[in-house]
């Protein structure tokens, strides 16, 4: 046997324990994290110690209570919604210089449409405030004046979601809202500070 | 070409973790995007030149017959929808992407239910909408009602394309 061909067999050697050492930290990385962390799956526990488990718990309830029959994807076209849309509409008039607050309860990845038409130009802000942080983690999404607005909005989070409205003009504007959405309940900030919940009932089928 | 093998061990070694890595965590290395910003469906707020329409309808089916209705939407248009039937009805959600032929569609989801409630937002401009078969023995009643930014409808049945009338959202109530 000639050196060349020890060294070549030393170095085969070699090679395969490095392959064989990587596909095993390969296999320890797959059963302690990526399969807790991804798929749920937990064999040794390691993902429940390590935390990673909770990754996949918290992924799996961020779409919210859907049916068993439907399953999809919170950034795709479709999300499945537990129960019927409703329907809300309302009129607010507000004198020169007066403002209103209307929001809507949606929950994480809840849609609704919305078209909203004024007699004359208002200030108007589209915001948010999440659930348990109230103004503090309010967050602005449309803002500008206009005499209408027509959109979707798609909620991000659990909270209440909706409108500012000013009135910056000298005559009295009459602002008209109709939705369609998965909410459960309107709230109301008026500007006396006094708040006024609406709750929307199912809308029968036709 | 001691060296040369060493060298390729590690290559392995390296190619190896990676692997790991790239399946634990895709967006770190680029390989999949964030769905915040993934398609147009993600978008929170999207705004539309006019105001959203409104649509409900109530279909008849006997045993073993079949429909099809669906709405013209934009891509990123968004509607809301809940539909229910007497006892459960297989169907299939699904879309003709604009200029393709009807056969040319794309299923977003399919299964046997009697009802389905949720929001949909068009990826790309064309026909979405459902199809719906009664495999049951008895006839069942479908009603489905939307409120969305369409453009139209149409109702497929037999082979025939029917175009609906939507309707504009009722009036506002005034302050109480």
């Amino acid at each position: 046997m000639s050196d060349a061909s020890v060294t070549s067999a030393r170095s085969g050697k070699r090679l395969s324990r490095a392959t064989a050492v990587a596909l095993v930290v390969a296999a320890i990385v797959l059963v302690t994290a990526v399969l807790p962390a991804e798929y749920g799956i937990d064999p040794l526990g390691v993902g429940e110690a390590t935390g990673l488990l909770d990754l996949y718990e918290a992924g799996a309830s961020l779409g919210g209570p859907v049916p068993a029959v439907i399953t999809a994807d919170p950034a795709g076209p479709l999300v499945p919604q537990p129960s019927d849309y409703r329907v809300d509409s309302m009129s607010f008039t507000l004198a020169p210089g007066g403002s209103i607050e209307y929001k809507y309860t949606l929950d994480t990845g809840a849609a609704m449409v919305y078209t909203w038409k004024a007699t004359g130009e208002v200030e108007f802000d589209f915001h948010t405030e999440p659930a348990g942080r109230g103004a503090a983690g309010s967050e602005s999404f449309e803002k500008g004046r206009a005499t209408a607005g027509h959109g979707s909005y798609r909620a991000r989070y659990p909270g209440i979601h909706g409108w500012y409205w000013h009135n910056r003009t000298r005559d009295e504007v009459v602002v008209r809202l109709v939705t369609s959405g998965f909410y459960t309940e309107a709230r109301q900030f008026r500007e006396d500070g006094t708040t006024r919940a609406k709750y929307l009932d199912d809308v029968p089928m036709p | 070409m001691t060296v040369r093998r060493k060298i390729a061990a590690l290559v392995l070694g390296v190619a190896a973790l990676a692997a790991a890595l790239v399946a634990y965590r895709p967006d770190l290395v680029g390989l999949a995007t964030p769905a915040s910003d993934a398609a147009p469906s993600a978008a929170l707020l999207t705004r539309q030149p006019s105001t959203y329409k409104v649509d409900s309808q109530e279909f008849y089916l006997i045993p073993t017959q079949r429909m099809e209705y669906k709405y013209q939407l934009q891509q990123g248009a968004t509607m809301v929808f809940t539909w229910t039937a007497e006892f459960p009805v297989y169907y299939d959600m699904h879309n003709v992407p604009e200029g393709k032929p009807l056969t040319a569609s794309e299923r977003i989801e399919e299964g046997e239910t009697a009802e389905a409630h949720g929001v949909y937002t068009a990826p790309y401009p064309g026909l979405h909408g459902w199809y719906w078969e009664n495999r049951g023995d008895d006839g069942v009643l479908i009603a489905l009602k939307t409120a969305g930014f369409y453009t139209g409808a149409v109702m497929i049945s037999e082979g025939e394309v029917i175009p609906m009338e939507i309707q504009d959202p009722p009036p506002p109530e005034p302050l109480q």
